[in-house]
């Protein structure tokens, strides 16, 4: 009941401050803002203690509110792995209010007050109608920060809004179907009259195969639209590059993730409805499509020179990493190899916290540069450490984990995968074990290229000296308080869960447990599987407090040395090309250093590069900048929609507005109907 | 508890005398190198001991910060050997069991190396230099081509860790696999361990920047890997720096070397010097490949990594043969 | 025989065939002339000893004679027979292909992993007796990467050795396949081979000089 009224109390203010926004122009405009944002976090601080609550005590949550449609019902179930998800959101939710508040616009504050009760409804909804009132309510929020932002260079889709508002219905689409085929395979009736319209009943029995593939499909469409898995992840450039830095921090820290939560989730609850005999395709499907999107995340974020595009696509990569762990749990289910299974839904469940937080800091970071040099091309950035000390430590510790570097936290979760694969060589049997080698093989890749990647952006972005004017004068004095704290707490947390994954793994236990019982495996984690874990997180902090152990000793090592010597400080050593003035624009950029991998990346994907040639000895001026367009984009649904634009527009007279025309139309369908009742 | 007794001072000597190698001994592979190649040219070269020597007199001489760095410029040489030392603490030398074994090590080794490669990749950015970016970028590069190679090596390991059915449920780990080697393992698994040596001899090559990745002697910044993106240490820096190379050298070579001469002696004596030879055997054979082949053009390098790639994975496919998991099938 | 010595017959011959995997790497990976005619000559060497492994360690006079020719011939006249062919000619020693070198390994590569997958599962006469596992997957893998030289490399020479290639791969399958293949035959394809290459050896000689190059993408318009 208390989540209940806590979500009340967030969409109404939610909702009232973005009418404030465009209504409202009283004197009383400061106190009603501080008021009701006070009273949206105190809803959040409710609904995190009811879940860290569920959580502690491992009991569902089950309750049902008023309706007021004649169809569906306010039925919700929070369980653990939800309390788990919702907890994540409001603390992840919540920092990013707090690093807005006092800056943005009543209009974004409210629609990120009403974004996230509506995710929390997204998670605790049994009932398809409540789910997708809460899922669209969710992707409207979303459109707020695509407003009256485009890009005159970026022809596909010449606007974020429209790639933003496509993607979203397409999804929205594929989830109108596939959410009420499964409640009614579930057992969920519902007729004329209307009345609940649950979708989380058990499936007694296997469907036949065109519909469990094909609502295979329209889930991995639904919800992984958001998310941005490859196919559906065309989206990703043109949105993140046109919204400001905190979308990136909304879109990939919370929506993307809650998809991706509701999407396993799901593909869970179907396993009986595929059945034995189908779940190792679907396993392999999955780890398919987690490989292609890591890849093809890292094929966009190494082709591409802007902050907010890079971390955008990087997330895609994470997501390929997360699938590419859920294939291996199900394939584990396949194969009944539950130890298999457990280490892989570790590494999912811990991944998608540890994303969340190293790619919520990386946002919040770059939100801070962006309002002090008020761009996020790394060409025009350098040398912000020495400036903003602080945000730097914070993108730098975020950018380090997702390179999966030792002792910070997203390294943690993907031992955890690999784990789980090393084990799945030998337990899965002929075609899972070599796939398991091939996932294997390309985590490493991908785990090398987000290095490069990472390394590019933070060595190029905040190292060095300033390549611009913009980038020189920024300064951390100018942020607010709370920016400097928020980018602290963060870091602290991401060296502390990198140190101490044990931490990590008491908050997703339960969920992990969840998860196992619905694949099928009633014990749960098992003891053997539970003390596998326990001591390879143990040893894992080892390792790390013997590197800091090290380091330390090494620096008193040096310090010593240092203090008999002399320390000099002087220009970077030139060569002797004797380079002074101009050295900051001689720098390496964005351009030289992704080269060779773009090279690569040109050539062996489908990711369409725009590498600027120098074909004579002495070339004209030109504008040398790093540019690439989604294959996918490119080659498929741009002639797709294209095509729809160029011959659907002929069907417009159908819409004329000819109350004649309606009326024959409706005669028709009379007809039509009458034949088909009288044929069948 | 006498038996307990011996067994823990047993143990501590080989942890020590496993510190000793790991901490004492790499320069001197080095030298052994460097001297070996001014030999081949004729020349009579630097004494063993000259790295020592280098490495005391640049941690004696005073620093030059420049002003463009920050802390990361500080902290990557401490990172750059801590994580040396501390990848080195997992594989198994001198016919040990490594002092940190846990099932899934071998990742976490592959991990800890490449968090020293990051460190010297942000440090050389640090500095703001083009040179410097330019080695970085090469670096980075190319280190990420060559993941998926460690990779399938880590893989063939692992599973030969487990091929022996009497000996199944032996942990995940780089001890628990080269811990059981014995030299007639080379008989039962000999064609999965030749392209496995080859693959594993040219990431050697390649993540210690040697010849033909890479030329450690090299004079001119545009050719440069690893050596241009440490331009800007001095003093203690750079010894740090040079010297955390040379553990990596080593720590890769042991591994090497732990798997071409599995061999364990009786006594411990007998295989430390056995270990400190097999090295030097590597070392000429790091040698030879300087003295016999030039610097390969930088676009040719994928090519080679690809083809390691390719052993690699054959390696991983005639383990599966050899352990007998393509047989049964309807003939 | 015992058991210990059936185990060393048996991974010596494995380490045989990965050998002949490494070569046919080495040989799409090489750019140089002269070397990919002596790595093909040494595969054909290495399947040379085929044979004698094959039988078991028990010598017979016509598997050695048949070895020791196979030796002879593959391993030393035709390598010889070939690099004098070209000698004379203004042959470049660098390698000419359609495509360059990361690709070709990466095709490589590709062939590799389907010579694999299809050799491994293929379904072989249950009357043959088990050698070994690698056998068929690494005869496939041979003959791919002959045809994988043909397409690619655009010298005459190269041609001749991606034939050649093939040939090593169609000798190992004839070893999977028939055990007993009386000597006379195997005798007689080593004859032909032979004489193949000799053929070619004088044709390329002519051509070098008429042409003064050995490009067979320019020697297209001689069609008709």
């Amino acid at each position: 009941m208390i989540i209940q009224v806590a979500w009340s109390i967030s969409f109404i203010a939610g909702l009232s401050l973005i009418a404030l926004s465009i209504f409202a122009n009283t004197a009383l405009r400061p106190q009603l803002r501080r008021i009701l944002l006070s009273a949206a976090a105190a809803s959040m601080v409710m609904a995190a203690v009811v879940s860290v609550r569920t959580l502690a005590s491992g009991s569902a949550v089950e309750f049902t509110g008023p309706w007021f449609l004649p169809i569906g019902s306010c039925a919700m179930r929070i369980g653990v792995s939800e309390a788990m998800m919702l907890l994540l959101v409001n603390l992840f939710g919540g920092l990013i209010l707090a690093s807005l508040w006092r800056e943005e616009s009543e209009l974004d504050l409210g629609a990120l007050i009403v974004l996230i009760p509506a995710l929390g409804v997204c998670l605790a909804a049994r009932d398809v109608i409540l789910f997708l009132i809460a899922w669209e309510t969710m992707a409207l929020c979303g459109v707020v920060w695509q407003r009256g932002r485009s890009l005159p260079e970026d022809h596909y889709f010449g606007h974020g809004l429209w790639a933003y508002l496509a993607s979203a219905n397409l999804a929205t689409g594929c989830l109108m179907v596939a959410l009420p085929l499964l409640a009614k395979l579930g057992g969920a009736e519902f007729g004329p009259a209307g009345g609940p319209l649950l979708w989380d009943g058990h499936f007694a029995s296997e469907a036949n195969p065109v519909t469990a593939w094909g609502l295979v499909f329209l889930v991995l469409a639904g919800f992984g639209t958001k998310a941005g898995l490859f196919p559906f992840h065309v989206w990703i450039r043109t949105v993140y590059r046109n919204a400001p830095a905190h979308f990136g921090a909304i879109s990939s820290g919370l929506m993307a993730k809650v998809s991706l939560f509701l999407l396993i989730r799901t593909l869970i609850r179907m396993i009986p409805l595929l059945g034995p005999e189908r779940l190792p395709w679907l396993a392999g499907l999955l780890m398919l499509i987690g490989m292609a999107t890591g890849l093809a995340g890292l094929a966009g974020a190494l082709t591409s020179a802007r902050i907010k595009v890079i971390l955008g696509y990087s997330s895609m990569e994470n997501v390929g990493i997360i699938l590419i762990g859920t294939g291996l749990a199900f394939w584990g289910v396949a194969r009944e190899a539950w130890v298999v299974t457990t280490f892989a839904f570790v590494g999912v469940w811990f991944h998608i916290l540890n994303h969340m937080l190293a790619k919520t800091c990386l946002f919040l970071a770059s939100r801070n540069i962006i309002q002090q040099s008020s761009t996020d091309d790394l060409a025009r950035l350098g040398g912000l450490h020495l400036r903003m000390p602080v945000t730097a430590a914070a993108f730098g510790a975020g950018a380090l984990a997702l390179s999966a570097m030792v002792p910070l936290n997203a390294f943690n979760s993907e031992l955890m995968i690999y784990d789980g694969l090393f084990r799945g060589v030998l337990a899965l049997g002929p075609v899972g074990r070599d796939l398991a080698i091939v996932a294997i093989a390309v985590l490493g890749l991908m785990g090398g290229l987000a290095a490069a990647c990472f390394t590019g952006v933070w060595g190029l972005g905040f190292l060095g000296n300033p390549r611009t004017a913009a980038a020189e004068k920024v300064s951390e004095a100018e942020l607010s308080p709370e920016n400097r704290w928020i980018a602290k707490f963060m870091t602290f947390a991401i060296i502390v869960l990198g140190i101490l994954p044990i931490l990590g793994y008491f908050v997703v236990r339960r969920a992990v447990a969840e998860s196992l019982v619905n694949s099928g495996y009633a014990e749960g984690i098992s003891r053997q599987a539970d003390s596998d874990v326990r001591s390879l997180l143990l040893w894992l902090s080892l390792v790390a407090s013997l590197l800091f152990m090290l380091l330390l000793g090494l620096k008193r090592w040096r310090d010593r040395r240092l203090n008999a010597a002399t320390i000099d400080s002087g220009l970077t050593w030139d060569c002797g090309f004797g380079y002074t003035d101009s050295f900051a624009r001689g720098q390496y950029g964005p351009l030289s250093y992704f080269d060779p991998l773009s090279a690569y990346v040109s050539k062996w994907t489908w990711q369409k590069v725009h590498r600027p040639e120098i074909r004579e000895p002495f070339p004209a001026k030109m504008r040398v900048r790093i540019e690439s367009v989604d294959g996918m984009l490119h080659y498929v649904y741009d002639p797709i929609f294209r095509f729809v634009g160029k011959y659907m527009s002929r069907l417009r007279w159908i819409q004329a507005g000819s109350i004649q025309l309606y009326l024959a139309m409706m005669a028709l369908t009379l007809v039509a109907m009458l034949a088909w009742v009288a044929v069948l | 508890m006498m038996a307990e007794f011996a067994w823990l001072a047993e143990t501590l000597m080989q942890r020590t005398i496993q510190m000793f190698i790991l901490i004492v001994l790499p320069p001197m592979f080095i030298g052994i190198i460097v001297k070996l190649k001014a030999v081949a040219a004729g020349r009579k070269g630097p004494p063993i001991w000259q790295p020592y020597l280098d490495l005391a007199r640049l941690s004696r001489k005073g620093v030059v910060y420049s002003t463009a760095t920050g802390q990361v410029f500080r902290w990557a040489p401490l990172l750059v050997v801590a994580s040396s030392i501390t990848a080195g603490l997992i594989v198994p030398m001198a016919g040990f069991t490594a002092p940190i074994h846990f099932s899934g090590d071998l990742i976490v080794f592959a991990y800890v190396l490449a968090l020293g490669r990051l460190a010297i990749i942000l440090a050389s950015l640090d500095t703001g230099s083009a040179f410097e970016g330019m080695g970085a970028s090469r670096e980075a590069s190319f280190a990420a081509l060559a993941e998926p190679t460690m990779f399938l090596i880590l893989v063939s390991l692992g599973l030969l860790g487990h091929a022996d059915p009497h000996k199944f449920g032996v942990e995940w780990s780089l001890t628990g696999t080269l811990a059981q080697m014995e030299m007639i393992t080379w008989a039962h698994y000999g064609p999965a361990l030749l392209p496995l040596s080859f693959a594993l001899f040219v990431l050697i090559l390649l993540e210690n920047s040697r010849v033909p990745f890479d030329d450690p002697t090299t004079h001119l910044e545009l050719t440069m890997i690893h050596e241009v993106m440490i331009l800007d240490h001095s003093g203690p820096d750079l010894a740090l720096m040079e010297y955390g190379a040379a553990v990596k050298l080593l720590v890769f070579q042991s591994l090497l070397g732990r798997i071409i001469f599995p061999h364990h002696f009786e006594s411990q004596w007998a295989d430390v010097v056995t270990f400190v030879i097999k090295i030097g055997v590597l070392s000429v054979c790091v040698t030879a490949v300087e003295v016999g082949m030039a610097r390969l053009k930088m676009n040719r390098i994928p090519g080679i990594l690809l083809g390691a790639f390719i052993l690699a994975a054959l390696s991983v496919v005639v383990m599966l043969v050899e352990m007998g998991e393509f047989r049964g099938l309807p003939s | 025989m015992n058991s210990m010595d059936e185990v060393l017959l048996h991974e010596f011959i494995d380490i045989l065939l990965v050998a002949v995997l490494i070569l046919d790497l080495l040989i799409v990976a090489t750019r140089k002339l002269k070397s990919s005619v002596w790595m093909n000559a040494s595969q054909a060497a290495l399947l040379g000893l085929m044979p004698l492994l094959l039988t078991g360690g028990e010598l017979e006079f016509h598997v050695v004679l048949m070895s020791v020719a196979i030796l002879v011939v593959r391993g030393l006249v035709i390598p010889f027979v070939l690099l004098r062919s070209v000698r004379s000619a203004p042959v470049s020693v660098e390698l000419r292909s359609l495509v360059d070198q990361a690709t070709a390994v990466s095709l490589a590569a590709v062939l590799f992993g389907l010579s694999f997958a299809l050799g491994i599962n293929l379904p072989l006469p249950a009357a043959i007796p088990h050698f070994s596992d690698l056998l068929v997957p690494t005869a496939l893998t041979t003959i791919m990467i002959g045809l994988l030289l043909l397409v690619i490399r655009t010298q005459a020479l190269m041609q001749v050795i991606g034939y050649l290639t093939i040939e090593n791969g169609i000798f190992l399958i004839g070893l999977a396949l028939v055990r007993e293949t009386p000597v006379v035959v195997e005798l007689g394809i080593l004859l032909d081979v032979f004489v193949g290459v000799f053929v070619m050896g004088i044709v390329l000689f002519h051509i070098s000089q008429a042409f003064e190059h050995l490009d067979t993408t320019e020697l297209s318009s001689l069609r008709d």
